[in-house]
């Protein structure tokens, strides 16, 4: 069972239209005999740049996530079906791919540049480069005559 | 001879001795190599044929004809005595007997090396087919450990899809999920402070505008 997620640009309108154009595109998921996991508003806002859909250039969208689950040969469908909806702006639907796991070494790297790992062993791997130097032997970290 | 007659040359003192012949003097002879065609003299020449005389040429034939006829003699004999052509037509019986017994000495052989082998063999299998089955019992188990691994896994997956199920969205509730939605934005942009705080929002400000302060003042 794969999930998807639906990234949606819809146009900037009140919020009973916004409500019922936000049924419309659920039902288009239910009619295809999916389910919707999840739905978030994540706001109205200024567009990066002007875009153009449906012969209308706007500025301003809000963007909604639709995170559900249909039968993968619907899909096309579904998304053809949005694409033809006058208030989506833009959409978008992708594999949803589970979070990787990570550790975290926000404290390596706030740390001044020697102190990191990673550079230390740059610094070491320079010094191999070195040309070698003749060493005394005196016990002395300095010369001890007149040069 | 030669080294001879130079020592008694050597010893007497003559006036020939002290001055030598160097006309006739050839230390090692030449030859011509066999590469090498043949002389442009020598291309026409034929040489004269070896003349023997008549008693020596009865001689060598005498003496050959004696040679040939004792050879004949001899090789006559030794194929007589060894030959076994003529030795089974000698007596078939005894032949007949000599194979037959040398046949069953054969056999007796065979058997016994079959034999030998028969136990390698037999113990050998035997091995072979423990080893197999060690291997298929302990691939039996390890595709029933496999089994089980991926069964706890589908096993998993289910028991986390029903525990979510309940907070699927279907049309039943989709009208309280359109209006909670409407009501509770999300934003996942933040950003992160020396301490490895986030801080969320996009427009959040949480900096304190400090109060300028005039340098000027304080003169």
């Amino acid at each position: 069972m794969i999930t998807y997620e639906l990234l949606m640009l819809l146009r900037s309108v009140p919020k009973p239209e916004l409500k019922t154009i936000l049924k419309r595109t659920a039902n288009a998921i239910f009619d295809k005999g999916g389910f919707i996991r999840k739905l978030e508003n994540l706001g109205t806002r200024e567009m990066p740049y002007k875009t153009s859909a449906h012969g209308v250039v706007y500025d301003r969208a809000s963007y909604f996530l639709y995170e559900f689950n249909v039968p993968p040969s619907s899909i096309d469908k579904l998304f053809d079906e949005y694409g033809r909806d006058i208030d989506i702006i833009r959409r978008r639907i992708y594999k949803k791919k589970e979070a990787e796991t990570f550790e975290c070494t926000l404290h390596d790297e706030l740390q001044p540049p020697p102190y990191r790992k990673n550079v230390q062993d740059l610094i070491a791997e320079a010094r191999k480069l070195d040309k070698p130097k003749f060493k005394y032997n005196t016990g002395l970290d300095y010369y001890p005559f007149q040069k | 001879m030669l080294r001879l007659v130079n020592n008694f040359r050597n010893l007497t003192i003559t006036k020939e001795s002290l001055s030598i012949n160097y006309t006739n003097y050839q230390p090692v002879r030449w030859r011509k190599p066999i590469w090498l065609p043949v002389a442009k003299t020598k291309i026409f020449k034929v040489p004269p044929r070896t003349v023997i005389p008549e008693e020596e040429k009865v001689e060598l034939m005498r003496l050959y004809n004696s040679y040939r006829t004792q050879i004949k003699s001899l090789r006559r004999y030794l194929t007589y005595k060894y030959c076994t052509k003529f030795l089974a037509s000698e007596d078939p019986e005894e032949q007949k007997k000599i194979f037959e017994e040398d046949f069953a000495r054969c056999i007796e052989i065979n058997k016994k090396w079959n034999e030998e082998q028969n136990v390698l063999r037999e113990k050998r299998v035997a091995e072979e087919l423990e080893v197999n089955l060690d291997f298929a019992r302990n691939r039996i188990e390890l595709e029933l450990i496999k089994q089980e691994e991926k069964l706890q896994k589908v096993e998993e997956i289910v028991r986390r899809e029903k525990e979510q199920g309940k907070s699927f969205i279907t049309s039943e509730n989709i009208d309280e999920a359109i209006e909670y939605a409407l009501h509770n934005s999300v934003d996942y942009n933040f950003a992160i402070d020396l301490n490895g705080e986030k801080i969320f929002g996009r427009e959040n400000n949480t900096q304190e505008v400090k109060q300028k302060v005039s340098v000027l003042a304080n003169i």
